[in-house]
């Protein structure tokens, strides 16, 4: 949960502000943007994917209540237990509930942006239990006591010298520059943990109603180890995961993996229903999986943002989006980031308090155009934008009367062509008190704004229209 | 102490809009999900062996079982590996090797594959009582036989198949393992790195 407000200027004019950070991210959304679109350019019907996962996920949230009450029979069915938490501190009182009740003293967790945002390693530790993240990107965020960067790939922003000697300071061992010997590392030291703790937490990329089954998907194989070696499994999921039926996760799984990191398939993806049946040699005794509403359910009740709740956290959004690659994922204030961050966080979260968020987007659409279930982020973030505006106005949805009167002159000027080219030769008379090298610098007053950063270039003397006409005249354009 | 149940109902009831869908069973039709091109099984290994290879995974086809123990003994020398935990299946009885109990001490884990999907190169394993889990997770080479009439195409027909080996919902095994590949991470600086957590080595033989 956000306390304090999130200041999204401030955070992104520190990250502007860190070149290192900057080559970081130009060559992770690079390289990652060119990843999707070969991953993506080889399946020809991933529109008719695209359309199918949007359909099932509508399908998800208007029918919410039926299929969680399906999930939660076919859970216990598979002999788990099904828990409901209403917001984060429940939740987080449920897992500690069931170590305690099992005397658990160490807990390996798997990737989860839910346990992130319910802030379940801090709360643990508080009460005396070990928690070790064990994703190697969410194990070097923790040992350096960070925030995930991404949700995919958490520590993009440390380098390989910050690791290295990050491990060596940590863990006592020698600064090595390979990374296949800082992972060896960490394998070594992540194998003790895994042998022995005595619960497993992981989250949930997706979860079957009709058959109670979790998917799982990861490359490292920790989640596989996290939810096998201890005795017990808790799995923490929003409660917008459901896919209604088990084959349905064929269009999910092919999805999030292309959407995700530009893979076909990811290393693992485990399929996992209930504990271990009788006879089998591993896997968990107790299986538990925790509902975490925390929010979600008033995302439910808005029609016009309701479609927050169809995101896979598959990450393509952050990865294309051109604010993102310039801030950063932490100037977002909170566990997600980019255009998914701006949407989800506001309205997980008190909208004052990140009010900023839906204005952190150039509205470009991009994201919009490669996110699997086809969200519509720009109407998404302009519906928030209101709230936001509307609150910060103690609810009166009326504009400011200066506001109002410079919209109502614009609508007039815009809509009269006579008007609009009498208005566009003042204007360009009136530019020359501020035109340097056909840009323009310092405006005044209402415009100061825009040009205390960077210059605007400058009005043309002669018009588009103008120049059009002329072309035409003379038969050399129009083609 | 909270109240699991109270919350239970403050949750449907803030969900109380929604409904159950009658129409649930329509609107999971996959009409265009289907795979509906038959392609030869020679075909289909050749795709597999392709896929899987590109994420570092090792491939060797047999065109007999005979040559299976002396392949298993090859890669044993090559590894250099001492001692190997199996599936307790009749496949794996007939190499004739010594199994290790424990798969956290074993230098190779050798498993059957009960399906493989060609188009991503992908293993696919189900639990049960003689084939845990970790055998294909904890040692650092991961042997994977598996037989060339069960690589399908994709994962639309993977998942078409699973359905029918399952009488129903409730004989769905506890645990389905899809494996494409070695462990692998690019955690630091983006650089491929393999065995982080699961085997650095994964081998397929196809027989």
């Amino acid at each position: 949960m956000i306390t304090q407000r999130v200041d999204f200027r401030k955070n992104s004019k520190e990250a502007l502000e860190n070149p290192k950070l900057g080559k970081a991210l130009v060559n992770f959304t690079d390289r990652s943007r060119a990843a999707r679109g070969r991953a993506v350019g080889e399946v020809s019907s991933w529109e008719d994917f695209r359309r199918e996962a949007r359909e099932i996920k509508k399908d998800v949230i208007d029918n919410l209540a039926g299929y969680l009450v399906e999930l939660e029979k076919s859970v216990t069915r598979a002999g788990g237990r099904v828990h409901w938490a209403e917001d984060s501190s429940q939740a987080r009182e449920i897992i500690l509930g069931i170590a305690r009740e099992n005397g658990v003293s160490r807990v390996v967790k798997s990737k989860s942006m839910a346990t992130e945002e319910i802030g379940l390693n801090g709360y643990l530790k508080e009460n005396g239990i070990e928690t070790v993240e064990t994703d190697l990107g969410e194990y070097i965020v923790q040992l350096s006591d960070d925030h995930p960067f991404h949700i995919i790939t958490p520590a993009i922003h440390k380098t390989k010298d910050d690791i290295s000697k990050l491990f060596s300071e940590k863990l006592g061992v020698p600064e090595y520059d390979d990374p296949q010997d800082l992972t060896n590392v960490a394998r070594k030291r992540l194998r003790e943990k895994f042998l022995s703790a005595d619960m497993g937490v992981s989250g949930v990329n997706f979860a079957v109603a009709e058959t109670g089954t979790i998917a799982i998907v990861e490359n490292e194989g920790n989640a596989r180890l996290s939810t096998t070696l201890p005795d017990i499994h808790v799995a923490l999921m929003g409660i917008e995961k459901i896919v209604p039926k088990f084959e349905q996760l064929s269009v999910f799984l092919s999805l999030l993996a292309r959407s995700a990191t530009g893979q076909k398939s990811s290393t693992y993806v485990s399929l996992i229903t209930g504990p271990r049946k009788d006879g089998e040699k591993d896997g968990p005794g107790q299986f538990h999986l925790v509902f975490l509403d925390n929010g979600r359910s008033d995302i439910a009740k808005s029609r016009e943002t309701r479609e927050s709740l169809y995101c896979i956290r598959c990450g393509a959004c952050i990865n294309i989006c051109p604010v993102y690659r310039q801030v950063g994922g932490h100037s977002y204030g909170w566990v997600y980031s980019g255009p998914i961050g701006a949407v989800i966080t506001p309205q997980l979260n008190d909208l004052e308090k990140t009010a900023d968020l839906p204005f952190a987007s150039s509205l470009c659409g991009a994201c919009r155009d490669v996110c699997p279930v086809k969200i519509d982020f720009p109407h998404v973030l302009l519906s928030l934008r209101e709230k936001a505006v509307e609150k910060a106005r103690g609810g009166r949805k009326a504009t400011k009367i200066p506001e109002k009167l410079a919209f109502f002159l614009w609508g007039i000027v815009f809509s009269n062509p006579v008007l609009y080219r009498i208005a566009g030769k003042i204007l360009v008379r009136l530019q020359r008190f501020h035109k340097k090298d056909r840009e323009l610098e310092k405006l005044p007053y209402p415009f100061s704004k825009w040009t205390a950063e960077k210059n605007f270039p400058a009005f043309s003397g002669k018009p588009f229209r103008e120049r059009w006409k002329e072309k035409n005249l003379t038969g050399k354009g129009g083609g | 102490m909270m109240d699991s149940n109270k919350s239970r109902a403050q949750i449907l009831e803030n969900l109380r809009f929604t409904s159950i869908n009658e129409n649930a069973e329509k609107k999971a039709r996959r009409s265009f999900l289907q795979s509906e091109i038959s392609i030869s099984n020679n075909e289909l290994e050749k795709e597999f062996t392709a896929n899987l290879e590109i994420v570092s995974g090792l491939v060797i086809s047999l065109d007999k079982k005979d040559e299976l123990k002396e392949k298993i003994r090859e890669l044993m020398a090559e590894f250099k590996v001492e001692s190997v935990c199996f599936w307790n299946e009749k496949l794996m009885k007939s190499l004739e090797i010594v199994s290790s109990e424990d798969p956290a001490t074993a230098d190779m884990g050798i498993t059957g594959a009960d399906f493989a999907i060609a188009d991503t190169g992908t293993l696919v394993l189900l639990s049960g009582p003689e084939r845990p889990r970790l055998t294909s997770l904890l040692p650092p080479v991961h042997v994977c036989i598996l037989e060339k009439e069960s690589i399908l195409p994709d994962i639309h027909a993977l998942f078409a198949t699973l359905r029918e080996s399952f009488s129903g919902p409730e004989d769905i095994c506890s645990c389905v393992s899809f494996i494409t590949g070695p462990s692998r991470t690019a955690d630091i600086e983006l650089n491929l790195t393999l065995g982080v957590h699961g085997p650095e080595k994964m081998i397929a033989i196809i027989v």
